[in-house]
């Protein structure tokens, strides 16, 4: 059965490039073999921690509380709305990553995700932070 | 058991000679106005310019007609093509038994336990968010279908608990009754919708040139005229909010019946309950409710938790679905068994005493005890398992203690990826790499082990069952390799063999030794 609705073919907010899945214990995310750059859907960090068993509540926060601010680089891969800017702090650091406005999900630019596991690492969500230093495990390094 | 159907078919029958007779008084209110009006302001020759019972009468009948004719179309579709055109908007796709065994297995499992004697055939839709519903006009054709979200989270019992409330709600004969009803409540809303629209868009106007030009000369008729036009739109206004609380006042009490269903089928409440709880835990941005996805009003009847809830305010009345934290609490506090009594016992317990969920015969036609089961023991992961979504932690250490999803989830994000012509890289570190169809780049580095791998290598995952079967389906498929230099070469063909090129290798074409397939070799 033919879907009603294509979707339009996902590319990557910062370069345009394409982008593949990737897929490791059944969690999704979404690289640009370009530029490096990663793409979180909305839902998928709660399901980490749901698998991990810990509270997601202070990680999702922080992403939630994170300042929506200045239009961001491209637009999202979902829904082709343009990315906003956004800050999120732990415990005095700050990381700026681009967010959907429609809440898809986050682009984490090269190297932005290590910092994004380095912030969050020691806090009570540590287990989903060392979820994507080990799915990421060479990238990361 | 078999009281609670026939209760429920009495209880349908009901509902339904009153929406049809809110369908044809609406007819027949919005016809006289019709008529009314248009015979009350095209007649000016005629001096008496009123409006006659005759004109009442004809216009009233045609509208009553009319009506029955739109609502005889919308079943006729609905029977005969229904089920495809909800599930092709929701964006779903059937699965069989070689695409997602667990998931299929689970549906059949539960489908003999209600004793249906066939297997509901079973739909994968695209969504984050987890939930399922039942659709189909009766036990032998009806269709489960599940999100890729629901398969995402859920593990087996879960699952297992999900698929026994809508194979409950399939054996009761819910999902026929709400087809018909849905129907019925879809003809009213389209009725009144087309009424109140060519009034605000067309009427207005002509309305002001007859007030203008003509009022004066008729008087009483006109003003007669306006005021059916009033009364019928104030019809078309309220019938579909009343046809919509006929409709989910039925809706409510099948979920408790459908839970106790799902109680016994599975003998394990607890899964349906945490299940519930997990599907009902909000996301942090409640996407449904931010609108233009694609679980429209429509299905919300049909699943299992309301997928809408949090855009109205008002509960009870105008929830499709009763309260979840009832639901769960009701099936958490079984203690004694898994039957129909246990279930009565516990919806007694928690909403008080005079409150009653199931009909005495039912209780007493139920026979021996249920017992409540053990918690199934936490998958097993086996070596080599296709598509086990946790399958690939085990291959490294697994630092996090994870508790795996069910296996399900894996084969859900195949085939999904299949559907948006995704294909497939499976890394030996257990990573997956999903890549689109025109991929151009001639290396794919793994991000967790850093493998390379050759995308040309990439297994379609669309075609994935049907080429195990028979290989090279398209033979005539562009098939292209890039040289990376001048040197001695080995590529892999998509049936798996290895092919060589030598440095005095010029050629445009070589072909696969295996399965004979014409691969175009371009310069590096």
């Amino acid at each position: 059965m033919m879907p009603f609705f294509h979707r339009p073919e996902p590319v990557c907010p910062a370069c345009g490039g394409d982008l593949i899945v990737l897929e490791w214990a059944g969690v999704e995310m979404d690289l640009c073999v370009d530029c490096g750059g990663l793409w979180l859907d909305d839902g998928e960090l709660e399901l980490i921690a749901e698998m991990a068993g810990v509270d997601a509540g202070g990680l999702t926060d922080a992403l939630n509380r994170g300042e929506v601010g200045a239009q961001g680089q491209g637009r999202c891969p979902r829904c082709a709305r343009k990315l906003r800017k956004m800050v999120v702090r732990e415990e005095g650091e700050a990381l700026e990553l681009d967010a959907c406005p429609k809440g898809d999900g986050f682009w984490f630019d090269r190297g932005e995700m290590r910092c994004f596991v380095s912030l969050f690492e020691k806090g009570e969500a540590g287990a989903v932070a060392q979820f994507f230093a080990e799915m990421l495990h060479d990238d990361l390094a | 058991m078999w009281e609670a159907i026939i209760q429920n078919r009495r209880k349908a029958r009901l509902i339904f000679v009153l929406m049809g007779l809110l369908l044809l008084v609406l007819g027949a209110v919005i016809g006289m106005a019709v008529s009314a009006y248009f015979g009350a302001s095209f007649d000016s020759a005629d001096s008496r310019g009123s409006v006659t019972l005759e004109m009442l009468l004809y216009g009233g009948g045609y509208g009553a007609v009319g009506a029955a004719i739109v609502w005889l179309i919308m079943t006729v579709v609905a029977v005969t093509r229904g089920e495809k055109i909800l599930l092709a908007t929701a964006g779903g796709r059937e699965v069989t038994h070689s695409d997602a065994p667990q998931l299929v297995n689970v549906v059949e499992e539960m489908a003999i336990a209600a004793n249906l004697g066939t297997p509901p055939r079973v739909f994968i839709l695209d969504d984050p968010l987890p939930n399922a519903f039942a659709v189909g006009r009766n036990p032998e054709k009806a269709v489960v279908a599940v999100t890729s979200g629901l398969l995402r989270r859920m593990n087996r019992d879960e699952l297992q608990g999900v698929i026994a409330h809508e194979i409950g709600h399939i054996k009761n004969l819910d999902v026929r009754f709400m087809t018909y009803a849905a129907v019925m409540v879809a003809s009213i809303a389209l009725i009144s919708e087309v009424f109140l629209r060519s009034i605000l868009y067309t009427g207005g106007s002509r309305r002001r040139r007859y007030s203008s030009s003509s009022s004066s000369r008729k008087g009483g008729g006109g003003g007669a005229a306006l005021a059916l036009v009033a009364v019928a739109m104030v019809f078309a206004a309220l019938a579909p909010v009343v046809a919509h609380l006929l409709y989910l006042a039925c809706s409510r009490k099948r979920e408790y019946l459908a839970d106790a269903s799902a109680a016994r089928f599975t003998r394990y409440p607890q899964g349906l309950a945490s299940a519930l709880e997990k599907i009902a835990r909000p996301f942090k941005r409640n996407r449904m409710a931010s609108g233009g996805d694609r679980s429209s009003k429509t299905l919300a009847p049909l699943c299992t938790v309301n997928p809408l809830a949090g855009r109205s305010r008002l509960k009870g009345w105008f929830s499709t679905h009763p309260p979840t934290e009832v639901r769960v609490q009701v099936l958490r506090s079984m203690a004694g068994g898994a039957g129909y009594a246990d279930y009565e016992a516990a919806y007694q317990n928690v909403l008080g005493q005079g409150s009653h969920c199931l009909g005495k015969r039912t209780l007493s036609e139920e026979g021996s005890a249920v017992q409540i089961r053990q918690a199934s023991p936490p998958e097993q992961k086996s070596p080599g398992a296709v598509g086990a979504a946790g399958g690939a932690a085990g291959v490294l250490t697994d630092p996090l203690g994870m508790q795996q999803s069910s296996g399900a989830a894996g084969e859900a994000l195949d085939i999904l990826g299949g559907l948006s012509g995704l294909r497939l890289i499976q890394c030996t570190c257990g990573m997956k790499m999903k890549i689109p169809e025109h991929f151009e780049k001639p290396v794919v580095k793994c991000p967790r082990c850093g493998k390379q791998h050759n995308p040309v290598m990439a297994q379609s995952l669309e075609k994935k069952v049907e080429s195990d079967v028979e290989e090279s389906a398209n033979p005539k498929a562009p098939f292209r390799y890039q040289r990376k230099g001048k040197g001695w070469e080995t590529f892999h063909c998509s049936c798996g063999q290895a092919l060589n090129l030598s440095p005095k290798f010029q050629g445009r074409f070589i072909r696969c030794s295996k399965c004979r397939k014409k691969i175009e070799v371009m310069e590096g």
